[in-house]
């Protein structure tokens, strides 16, 4: 009994850290989103806006997910900036313009990469 | 991002956080507490409202301040416990603010006491003439100790040769309605003698008992559900009716 009362506290001390850090334990793991923004950017590199813009579509429901899992652990602003940089990309694929679509691709990807850290 | 649903998660993180550290710092933040414990527990607990509701930055940076600061009041509490040098630095000590009946006006001075507060302190400890007052003595978080000149001093039952009863702690042995076995056996009794006594007291089942306890010197105290009180005395303010 003595041994539930000092485990339990550590138990949900360690809960508690994982929450806290769910973004930095989970994100190396989520390969999905790196893959299909490297998608996307082949998609625009090589014009092919229409596949770019489906292949947004499906990348903007993944984050979406992703996010409610890891919003716990994130900055409010960190997150508002991924999603500002997506739609930001979103209009840069509707009217084609390649070097501001690269330019968002990329913060999407710095954010992304410095997720909860 | 879903606010509610992420305050809400690090408000059980932050709650749980600070039952489990508060448990760790122990009672002495609660019966010691002088100056800088108060501003500690301050501290700590604006922390733990940080990592609930201030969602600009994430969690953990303020879920290791939380910790840093219980740290290093743990860390206080070891370095004070072991050392009496370092207990007289941080916790000070107390100081005697009157001494042989006469007020210590330098060390008053010195504290930044004023002789009102030591006039609501002594009323406070039910001494309402300064000339009764042998030795008073401020203590580390702030209360008044009062050494009452001997012509003052209650009369005790030393004093008047009178064999003193037996004292202690009086033991549980029914709590609403169940019986503390534990107590019981404690006691040295069972069951059969607590259904005796039950008996001897016209009461027929336990479920009618909401307390009972042995006293140190072997009488019993019962209190029942039914108290059998007719006019229950009220002291509430009464609704003014127009």
């Amino acid at each position: 009994m003595k041994k539930i009362y000092l485990i339990l506290p550590i138990l949900f001390i360690l809960i508690f850290i994982f929450v806290m850090n769910m973004a930095f334990f989970i994100r190396p793991y989520i390969k999905s989103v790196p893959e299909q923004i490297n998608q996307i950017e082949n998609n625009i590199i090589s014009g092919n806006w229409q596949q770019a813009q489906i292949e947004l579509e499906l990348f903007k429901k993944n984050v979406n997910n992703k996010m409610n899992w890891l919003q716990v652990s994130i900055e409010r602003d960190e997150m508002d900036q991924m999603l500002l940089d997506i739609s930001k990309l979103s209009g840069n694929i509707r009217i084609n313009d390649t070097d501001n679509a690269i330019t968002s691709l990329y913060e999407i990807r710095y954010n992304w990469d410095n997720l909860g850290k | 991002m879903f606010e509610s649903f992420v305050v809400f998660v690090r408000g059980i993180i932050a709650f749980g956080t600070l039952l489990i550290f508060a448990r760790l710092i122990g009672k002495q933040q609660i019966s010691q507490l002088n100056f800088f414990d108060y501003i500690m527990g301050i501290t700590i607990g604006s922390i733990a409202a940080s990592l609930t509701i201030d969602l600009t930055s994430s969690a953990w940076p303020h879920w290791i301040g939380l910790l840093t600061w219980t740290i290093a009041v743990l860390l206080l509490q070891i370095i004070t416990v072991k050392s009496r040098k370092a207990s007289k630095y941080f916790d000070g000590e107390p100081t005697i603010v009157i001494m042989n009946g006469k007020i210590m006006e330098n060390v008053l001075k010195k504290m930044r006491y004023r002789a009102d507060d030591l006039m609501e302190q002594l009323r406070q400890k039910n001494v309402f003439d300064i000339t009764q007052v042998q030795f008073a003595i401020l203590e580390k978080d702030g209360e008044l100790s009062v050494i009452k000149k001997p012509e003052f001093e209650n009369v005790t039952k030393k004093d008047l040769h009178i064999q003193p009863g037996i004292t202690g702690i009086a033991t549980e042995l029914i709590y609403d309605g169940i019986i503390i076995d534990a107590n019981l056996k404690q006691t040295s009794h069972d069951r059969t003698w607590l259904f005796s006594e039950l008996k001897k007291l016209n009461i027929q089942s336990t479920d009618e008992v909401f307390y009972m306890a042995l006293n140190p010197d072997g009488t019993i105290y019962t209190d029942l559900y039914r108290d059998h009180i007719d006019n229950l005395i009220d002291i509430t303010d009464p609704i003014k009716q127009n």
